[in-house]
């Protein structure tokens, strides 16, 4: 090793741990759109691969339990990995929960959340495909501002498209993006036929990740250089992620415990696989059982009152159609704060989780995480981000149902990130101002029959072929 | 070679039998039937009918534009593989 890297801890794991070797049955279903050509209107242009082969080589693998990281990469995680574990002694006290409570802090990187996990991997691969530029939907910026870091250091261009609700709300992430070379747009925006269209039927739009990434994909289109890349979902951003999960146990083991149930928030499932997945295998290995929350926002309940059908994940049509939980990709979640929760679909991994019963999953409104988050605050002093105070108060709804005389109930709780940039709406929330958010129950039972309409369309182009 | 790769895109990718009999330079990409999810099935093929290994320098739009294209560009970086495949 070299005097200008920073030495590697011996915690920090040298591979990412690949699920889908253990349990080749979550392999993504997919859709071809080239099946669906002519048939439907949502069938996109077509998109030539848009990421690098050796990503999409890891999101299909079966055949490695081990997949190494580049030495790169490695040297990048060095600088900030690894991260946290903790038990939260003051809030189990607080709580007078029968538990012992563990939390995996992931936002004391630069970037503030795990999503620096996946943005160094994807944009060291992007960076090794010849890519000069990557072009990117984020909805509460954790991503946008990761990538932007990654490619600076990777010599990339970096294009984010930001959901305009959230980029209200936090126009510092935008700063940030842009101090680290990015150039950053509100999405819907008149730059793209995509946001033309949006912007066109409501003016007012607040947007929505699965515009932002129709948007990013049709810039990235445009000129042979760039690519769109996305920082959740994929199963190659969770495999990426289980660095997080990896070295709980090892963390974990050194105090000689192992969660009996770990939760983490889900968006479309990166923070959630990263601790989860390597956990589901230990506790496989050893036979143990342990249960995995994943919990939701109540803007956006694509678990918990979803379906599990084929759908497509950006509003261009232009990406693979696969099968999640999803609430239609035409679904406007009301604009909360955890921007981060507001994809219309969990990916397919945790939707494949779901759907066979490995994940439990629960919706938290925005009032109730906040309060969490504030409480978290007061015992840990660390402020989380608004998405992983949905994982707090999940958290704190488990811990509470634990019976008395049991045994105490071990919780491991992913931290994915921090809410420092968020201080506005947790100033909000003390002012009284916050209020519970629910979906627009007519305008989610419009897209949940707009989606299954879209599947019915599925089903009739498979037979006709 | 030709006929091993048009008689895989034929069965495997061509969404439509209107599409059909595939000739060698017709266009996949203008056509519809590369997108994205057939590109990564097709590359699973070919490697794994010809022995290669695809890089992501590999992965351009001009080397799997027709079924002459996709052969110009495996005998380009393969020499000797067709007589031993195809």
């Amino acid at each position: 090793m070299g005097d200008n890297r920073t030495p590697r801890d011996p915690q920090l794991p040298t591979h990412w741990f690949n699920i889908l070797h253990d349990r080749p049955q979550y392999v993504t279903s997919a859709v071809s759109r080239s099946r669906l050509a002519g048939r439907l209107e949502a069938a996109g242009e077509g998109a030539l691969l848009q990421q690098p082969l050796s990503l999409a080589r890891q999101s299909i693998n079966t055949a490695d339990r081990f997949i190494p990281i580049p030495d790169e990469v490695l040297d990048l995680y060095a600088q900030y990995r690894p991260t946290p574990l903790r038990r939260a002694v003051r809030l189990e006290e607080r709580l007078g929960a029968n538990a012992r409570i563990y939390y995996k802090y992931e936002g004391a990187n630069l970037t503030g959340s795990h999503k620096l996990n996946t943005a160094l991997a994807q944009a060291y691969y992007y960076a090794r495909a010849g890519v000069k530029r990557i072009v990117t939907g984020t909805a509460a910026g954790q991503w946008g501002t990761a990538l932007a870091y990654a490619c600076q250091i990777m010599n990339l261009g970096c294009t984010v498209f930001m959901v305009r609700s959230t980029l209200h709300q936090k126009p510092i992430r935008g700063e940030m993006m842009r101090l680290f070379g990015a150039v950053v747009h509100e999405s819907p925006s008149e730059l793209t036929e995509v946001g033309r269209r949006v912007l066109k039927e409501d003016p007012g739009a607040t947007g929505t990740q699965a515009v932002a990434n129709g948007e990013a994909l049709e810039v990235a289109g445009e000129d042979g250089q760039s690519r769109f890349a996305v920082g959740s979902g994929e199963n190659s951003v969770l495999l990426h992620q289980t660095v997080i999960g990896q070295e709980a146990i090892s963390q974990l083991a050194l105090l000689d415990e192992f969660p009996d149930c770990v939760i983490a928030c889900m968006g479309a499932g990166s923070n959630f696989g990263g601790i989860a997945l390597p956990l589901l295998a230990a506790a496989d290995d050893s036979r143990r059982p342990i249960r995995l929350v994943a919990v939701e926002s109540t803007a956006c309940p694509k678990l918990t009152r979803g379906r599990y059908l084929y759908d497509l994940s950006d509003a261009l049509g232009n990406t693979p159609i696969t099968k999640v939980y999803s609430l239609g990709s035409t679904y406007v979640p009301p604009p909360v704060y955890a921007g981060g929760l507001r994809h219309h679909s969990a990916g397919p991994l945790a939707s494949a989780m779901h759907a066979d019963g490995s994940l439990e999953a629960m919706a938290i409104d925005q009032l109730t995480s906040f309060r969490a988050g504030v409480l978290f605050c007061e015992t840990e002093g660390i402020l989380p981000a608004p998405e992983s105070a949905h994982a707090v108060a999940g958290m704190m709804d488990v811990v509470s149902r634990h019976p008395r005389g049991a045994a105490p109930l071990v919780v491991l709780v992913n931290i994915s990130g921090h809410g420092l940039l968020d201080l506005g709406a947790y100033s909000r929330f003390a002012a009284g101002e916050i209020e519970p958010v629910t979906p627009d129950e007519a305008r989610l039972s419009q897209s949940l029959s707009a989606l299954e309409e879209f599947n019915q369309a599925i089903a009739e182009a498979a037979e006709a072929t | 070679m030709e006929t091993v790769i048009n008689d895989y895109i034929s069965q495997e990718l061509v969404p439509d039998p209107a599409l059909l009999p595939l000739a060698n330079d017709e266009s996949l990409l203008d056509s519809g039937i590369l997108d994205s999810l057939n590109l990564l099935r097709l590359v699973l093929f070919l490697e794994e009918r010809f022995g290669i290994t695809m890089g992501d320098a590999d992965l351009l739009p001009e080397n799997f534009a027709s079924v002459n294209a996709i052969c110009a560009f495996l005998r380009a970086r393969e020499p000797g593989k067709e007589a031993a495949h195809g």
